[in-house]
């Protein structure tokens, strides 16, 4: 007689353990009720497996004989009692029937690595035998053993068909998570779920399950709520803004930067409402100084403005998803730019303040510079500046206004409102070179910007340029104030790059400080 | 719940059926799942030991408000 | 379906409408999906002699593991066939 491994330590001659299935009945089943009158075979089978299935057919028809001599047969189905019946029934088995739901406690018990697994429990409630998998000579040799018992002989399956067939494995034998992947088809199903429910900018999330949310607060207040996010006036509360950060990929040390934007992207002065739904690209750009940059890892070096850096992508995206999820802000519905940009899946860059020559963009606004501040800005997308040939910090600064000419559009001058210019480190260390202050700078380039109006008189243009003397000089910004500039890049390469405003909106600056926890 | 709002999404009209302690959770996960409008039909609990004709007779019971959820026509 | 936390508001967000509705059962296709709980499959036996006897034609689908959400490509499957869907029994 073939006998499965015995690498579990089942013992022939050992009790046989008491059993955790569903019978069809009220009465439990139980190892003493199936051996009252005579040993029991247990089959232990499966719906999904062929080889169970198999045995089944095969066993079934005999299983009214057996019964007559005493030999009580019983089919236990990793399955639900219901699906159990169905099979059994359709499979001719006419022996009794019982299910196991997860985790599968009978199979356990019993180690069961495979279904099927006939399993011969003699008199007394002991163990008297096994065989795993479908064969034939071992299964008659099981019978033999029944019949032995019984002082008779028992009908064998027929040597017709296969001889053997290996079985599948039993669910029992499985990680459960592993076995309730392999019982659902789909195992994307939670990913897949996302899109569903459109909880997402088009590329895979994160499932905001409860437990992911609440690593995300890190123990802060779920209902505290920083304001309602146009353009559906759905509440962020720190709940659904760490949904967000979780939906968006950030990592729970993020948070803290995540919240800061957050709560400058909802102060009235930036006006993110008008930004959420307006036709033009417009995206809200997220610009991070001070100790946090290094603590959390962004990224204010080679790709600065590009991908490849969790905490700049993931960051930039939770704030992105809080505007088109929880404000309502979704591309085609009411968010209506035209063509948007791809800076509206996340944008959020580190300054490089070690590397720059000159204050950062949070000590011009009056933060100290230990102090970790995120600043908002609307924006359109880079534009690329190439400068490898200047030799003068005037040549070089000249280049670099000139590059903005045409930002946000080619004649509507003068703007009001930012552009931002990502300074790279070759191009800032020319200004350091010259000594040039970030001021100088700017004015330096406020002024070399300008036209006289005949010349923007073609195509879109401002009242303010008809309504001027043909001569009259027009410069590209109202004020040098309108020209931010950071620093950050790769060290070699000079291109540096400019992002238009977004226009017509009174949208303000904003800055808050990133809370600092013990 | 989720099977009758993807359902639902792709045209398909749809109606679950339930026991009735059901009833509150289906509401509230219709409501997560944005489709506060998806359709349970509810039958008592508990189903589990009735007899085959109690069964049907459940089934016989609830069956106008499955039409009533499936259709336009006025129940009853 | 595991607990997630939404990041809508749903107060504001507006209800995604429900498909529409035929006028009777009469000459569709009603699915019979069968989420594998006990008495689910002689429940529906029920419902599918009568949904027969108001003029439907039926089709029974068993889902692949009754404590997860259909696998989508059922879904899909069943949305491509067309008519309605009764999904039974939830106790």
């Amino acid at each position: 007689m073939r006998q499965a491994p015995r690498a579990n330590g089942d013992r022939d001659g050992g009790p046989a353990a008491e059993l955790a299935v569903q019978g069809p009945g009220p009465a439990a089943v139980t190892i003493a009720g199936l051996t009252a009158g005579g040993p029991a075979l247990l089959v232990f089978v499966s719906e999904h497996c062929p080889t169970s299935a198999l045995a089944l057919r095969r066993l079934g028809p005999l299983c009214p004989a057996w019964a007559r001599a005493g030999l009580t047969t019983i089919a236990i189905f990793e399955d639900p009692l219901d699906v159990a019946i169905r099979t059994a029934r359709r499979l001719g088995w006419a022996g009794q029937v019982a299910g196991q739901d997860p985790p599968y406690p009978a199979s356990r018990a019993y180690r069961l690595s495979t279904v099927p697994t006939a399993v011969l429990v003699g008199r007394g409630g002991l163990l008297a035998g096994r065989v795993a998998g479908w064969d034939q000579r071992a299964l008659a040799a099981l019978l033999g053993e029944a019949g032995t018992q019984l002082d008779t002989e028992l009908a064998v399956p027929s040597a017709a068909g296969p001889l053997t067939k290996p079985g599948c494995s039993s669910k029992a034998a499985l990680d459960p998570e592993l076995a309730a992947a392999m019982s659902a088809p789909d195992g994307t199903d939670d990913l897949e779920e996302m899109f569903e429910r459109g909880w997402t900018d088009g590329l895979p999330v994160i499932p905001p399950t409860a437990e992911r949310v609440e690593a995300m607060l890190g123990g802060r207040d779920a209902d505290e709520s920083l304001g309602l996010v146009p353009p559906a006036m759905g509440e962020a509360t720190l709940a659904r803004v760490a949904a967000c950060a979780v939906l968006a990929g950030c990592r729970p040390a993020y948070f803290p930067v995540v919240a800061a934007a957050a709560r400058a992207a909802l102060d009235p002065a930036f006006n993110l409402h008008g930004q959420a739904v307006t036709t033009q690209p417009a995206g809200q750009l997220i610009v991070v100084n001070g100790p946090v940059r290094e603590e959390i890892g962004l990224n204010s070096g080679m790709g600065a403005l590009g991908p490849g850096f969790r905490a700049n992508l993931t960051i930039g995206r939770a704030v992105r998803l809080l505007v088109s999820l929880t404000g309502g802000a979704m591309p085609g519905a009411m968010d209506r730019a035209t063509l948007g940009q791809m800076g509206k899946l996340g944008f959020c860059v580190a300054e490089d303040e070690e590397g720059s020559p000159w204050e950062p963009l949070h000590v011009e606004r009056g933060f100290a510079a230990g102090q970790s501040v995120v600043t908002v800005i609307g924006s359109d997308a880079p534009q690329s500046i190439s400068d490898h040939r200047s030799r003068t910090p005037e040549d070089l600064a000249y280049v670099l206004a000139w590059a903005a000419a045409s930002a946000w559009s080619t004649n509507w001058w003068p703007l009001e409102e930012p552009s931002v210019f990502v300074i790279c480190p070759e191009h800032a260390e020319m200004f350091r070179g010259a000594g040039w202050t970030k001021q100088r700078l700017r004015r330096f380039m406020f002024d070399a910007v300008h036209k006289p109006a005949g010349e923007l008189r073609r195509g879109e243009t401002t009242p303010a340029v008809h309504a001027a003397a043909p001569d009259a000089v027009v410069p590209k910004w109202a004020a040098p104030e309108a020209i931010v500039l950071l620093v950050a890049g790769g060290e070699a390469g000079r291109y540096s790059a400019v992002l238009g405003p977004c226009t017509g909106m009174g949208s303000q600056i904003v800055s808050r400080e990133v809370e600092s926890r013990a | 719940m989720c099977d009758l709002v993807h359902l639902e999404r792709r045209g398909i009209p749809a109606v679950g059926i339930a026991t009735a302690p059901f009833a509150d959770e289906a509401v509230a996960q219709a409501r997560l799942l944005g489709m506060p409008g998806t359709t349970v039909a509810y039958i008592p609990h508990p189903v589990q030991l009735l007899s085959a004709a109690e069964l049907a007779a459940r089934a016989d019971a609830v069956f106008p408000s499955v039409l009533a959820a499936l259709t336009t026509r006025p129940a009853g | 379906m595991p607990d997630y936390v939404s990041p809508f508001d749903e107060r504001v967000r507006p209800a995604e409408p429900l498909a529409p509705r035929p006028a009777d059962v009469a000459g569709q296709r009603v699915v019979l999906l069968d989420i594998r709980k006990n008495r689910g499959a002689e429940f529906l036996d029920r419902v599918e002699t009568l949904l027969t006897a108001a003029g439907a034609t039926t089709a029974r689908v068993t889902k692949e593991i009754f404590s997860k959400p259909a696998a989508l490509s059922l879904i899909d499957e069943i949305a491509r066939g067309g008519g309605l869907v009764v999904e039974a029994l939830a106790d």
